[in-house]
């Protein structure tokens, strides 16, 4: 596949999904507002490479204003060079689906397989946990650095 | 997907086969919800299995169970504004600074704390037991 650089955020009106122009903004917004929300906030201390995002209640976290979440469906901008969307929207007529359903599916796909690998690595590593006596909090707190 | 912030005192849980929680710990952690952990946890779980167990063996153990949670991008290093998050929830919660560092890493990732800490988290509505997560139906 050619790479070609990140392109600028794919735009509402670049667009050219049915699905996406015939549904009503649940938060009562039109697709140009839409297109000035944030995608997402990067957590400040959060470990390099993940790109969680946060709740709608942004502020308990130290985050303000709109994270774009809308409670239900939100529409987000994605940024993807214009060989990948080629290929997302080849795949997503192959499999008769929208880019939106698509990209839902291998977003799920791809966190739930994630979790199974560290689960095994998990499960791999304690497989000789031992007996400790049960009170790993007393232990905690007993063994914390006192002044 | 349910996202959980789990503390030391869980992952020390997962070690100790005499722990009540010990497999709900192994559940919570043999899923595949999205799992967070602060970086003092490595400090934590190493200290307490050299000091109080003298276990060599369960600090590398329990050192690779934090890697695997880092690994998958899990690892919530504190700076600054962490700290000083930590050190505003210590004061109004009156709890210690270590564990207050974990229900403001909590917050800052959006999640729910996981501790066995029934005394000063779970008790005051700031954490879940692995028992109650592993209970609480998938979002």
């Amino acid at each position: 596949m050619k790479h070609r650089p990140p392109q600028l955020a794919t735009t509402v009106s670049r667009r050219t999904n049915p699905e996406d122009f015939s549904r009503r903004r649940v938060d009562g917004r039109n697709p140009s507002q839409a297109a000035s929300v944030p995608v997402r906030n990067r957590r400040a201390g959060m470990d390099a490479g993940s790109d969680r995002t946060t709740t709608c209640a942004g502020t308990h976290n130290g985050l303000v204003g709109s994270t774009g979440y809308t409670h239900v469906v939100a529409k987000v901008m994605v940024s993807l060079p214009d060989d990948l969307l080629g290929v997302l929207d080849v795949e997503a007529a192959r499999r008769n689906t929208t880019r939106s359903g698509l990209l839902r599916d291998y977003v799920h796909e791809g966190l739930r397989h994630r979790g199974q690998e560290r689960a095994r690595r998990v499960e791999q590593l304690m497989s000789e946990a031992a007996h400790h006596g049960g009170d790993g909090v007393g232990d905690l707190k007993r063994h914390r650095p006192t002044a | 997907m349910t996202f959980w912030f789990i503390d030391a005192s869980v992952l020390l849980a997962r070690e100790d086969a005499d722990d009540d929680q010990h497999e709900a710990a192994r559940e919570l952690l043999a899923g595949d919800a999205i799992l967070a952990t602060l970086d003092l946890a490595y400090y934590e779980v190493g200290n307490v299995a050299i000091r109080a167990w003298r276990d060599v063996r369960a600090a590398a153990r329990l050192q690779g169970l934090v890697a695997a949670i880092a690994a998958d991008g899990g690892l919530v290093r504190a700076d600054e504004t962490l700290i000083a998050h930590a050190v505003r929830v210590a004061d109004t919660e009156r709890l210690s600074v270590y564990d207050a560092g974990y229900v403001a890493g909590a917050a800052s990732a959006g999640a729910q704390l996981v501790s066995c800490d029934l005394r000063d988290l779970v008790n005051r509505h700031l954490a879940v037991t692995p028992q109650q997560a592993v209970d609480q139906p998938a979002a």
